[in-house]
């Protein structure tokens, strides 16, 4: 009997030591460790679906880009551009500091970033990626670097932010299209709210925007559209000039109010990058919630808006320097940026 | 000490019902704790999660709530599960209690770990495992007792 109650005792702790020992590791693997993005990198987009699906999206869209298009001497080069063509000469961008009180009573600072693009592609995004062009979780380095790197390339950024940590974690789901190369396939699930919304966003080369639920498409969809780049950090904030977030909703690690970064659509090539201060006197009540970041995009004229990585990633650079004062410099995978034309 | 002490409040009934197995009763007593632990870990989480939830997290409980009942049934009728039954089966409520807990954190977090599901296999292994041995001492308990009569 004796020996049976030990037996039981030492069996015992080797399964509590093997379970705790596996939960912890569980744990680490999860949160601490860094992996390269295994899955589905760098599916290049076939150019003939990308061009076929900007003159079907063209056809659909509005007639004031139509109507902006100048000549061009190849006819199938004119039905793409004068259906898809941006109505500004070139790429500007006009910087707006506001503040607002949210709803705790502290006014804060934002900044929107009011972008018109001559062309779909001078709103790009910049990923840190290994040598053989893998982006990974432990891949990642400060806006200001990204911004090096970009320069070094030969571009010439005029506003940038940081994007949506698309690989912060290897685990990480979300479809990841950036400059028309795929990246990820794998969706993310929609029973939760924040950056578990599945909610995702993209720009298309026909200089429009779209916000939707991951699930409801494929990747190889977003690329035959005509998909440029597709974000999936969220929620959506607009839609249809509609505020999408309810006033308690919030991103994980979040506080009600905080720093915040988003993307925003006004109409065809017309962007704006939103980034708010936050955490100035009291963590929990300066900046905004997703609720009042959304009312303010749609002030501003926005019909989509959608939530990238905010807190201590939050930044904004514009003309050689920071603009946002109170987050971190904390190092991101990717951020999202304008280039001259 | 608990026979010395901890009975000093119950009734000559319950008393009597504790007397037929009393391990058994403390094996109750565990997992209706670890049951309430579940509870207020799950609550504790919740609180720092800037109100976010997770159906995986909230329903953790579950688990050692129904192998209370179980176990709870077990000691009315004055039996168990043997000692290697009850290692098994507890390590395997213990493990599936986790996947539960990993997988609420994980939805949390927008987040997942491909070897989680192994906490999930594990539990229901060792639970089959501790069903096996358990009805296995259940039987010789019965035979045991069936031989003590006729003898």
């Amino acid at each position: 009997m004796k020996k049976t109650a030990l037996n039981v005792v030492l069996l015992g702790s080797c399964f509590a030591l093997a379970l705790s020992g596996m939960a912890a590791f569980n744990l680490y693997d999860t949160f601490v460790a860094q992996h390269e993005a295994q899955a589905e990198y760098l599916e290049e987009s076939s150019s003939s679906a990308a061009t076929s699906a900007v003159t079907s999206t063209a056809t659909s869209s509005g007639t004031s880009a139509t109507s902006a298009s100048s000549g061009t001497s190849s006819t199938s080069a004119a039905s793409t551009s004068a259906t898809g063509a941006s109505p500004y000469a070139s790429t500007s961008v006009k910087l707006v500091s506001k503040s607002a009180t949210n709803s705790n009573g502290v006014t804060s600072k934002y900044y929107i970033a009011d972008i018109e693009l001559h062309s779909y592609d001078d709103l790009k995004t910049h990923m840190v990626t290994s040598s053989a062009g893998s982006p990974g979780s432990g891949y990642k380095e400060t806006v200001s670097s990204h911004i090096s790197d970009i320069k070094a390339a030969g571009e010439t950024p005029l506003v940038a932010i940081d994007g949506d940590s698309a690989y912060y974690s290897s685990y990480r789901k979300g479809y990841v299209i950036r400059n028309g190369l795929k990246y990820r396939s794998s969706y993310q699930t929609t029973s939760g709210t924040g950056t578990t919304s599945g909610d995702d966003f993209a720009t298309y080369q026909d200089g429009s925007a779209k916000a939707f639920v991951e699930k409801t498409t494929t990747t190889s969809d977003l690329i035959a559209a005509g998909c440029y780049n597709c974000w999936c950090f969220g929620p959506t904030l607009l839609e249809n000039s509609t505020v999408q977030v309810s006033e308690d909703e919030d991103v994980y690690q979040c506080k009600g109010a905080n720093q915040r970064t988003a993307i925003g659509y006004i109409d065809a090539y017309h962007f704006v990058f939103f980034v708010s201060e936050g955490r100035i006197n009291n963590s929990s009540t300066d900046g905004f919630s997703l609720y009042e970041m959304g009312g303010l995009l749609k002030d501003y004229g926005c019909t989509i808006a959608y939530n990238l990585d905010g807190g201590g990633a939050s930044y904004m650079w514009y003309n050689g320097s920071r603009i946002n004062t109170s987050s971190d410099d904390r190092s991101v995978g990717d951020i999202v940026y304008v280039k001259a034309s | 000490m608990i026979a010395r002490w901890g009975t000093s409040f119950m009734s000559k009934r319950l008393k009597a019902l504790y007397a037929k197995n009393p391990r058994q009763w403390i094996e109750c007593l565990v997992w209706l704790m670890v049951t309430i632990l579940v509870i207020v870990g799950k609550s504790i989480y919740y609180a720092n999660a800037h109100s976010l939830s997770s159906d995986w997290m909230g329903n953790a409980w579950i688990c050692p709530f129904v192998y209370f009942i179980l176990n709870l049934a077990l000691a009315l009728f004055g039996k168990d599960l043997g000692a290697y039954g009850r290692l098994f089966a507890n390590t395997g409520i213990a493990s599936l209690i986790l996947y539960f807990f990993l997988m609420g954190v994980y939805e949390m977090a927008s987040n997942y770990n491909e070897s989680t599901p192994v906490f999930l296999f594990t539990g229901i292994a060792f639970l089959i495992v501790g069903t096996i041995l358990g009805v296995a001492h259940f039987l010789s308990q019965k035979k045991s007792s069936e031989t003590a009569i006729q003898a």
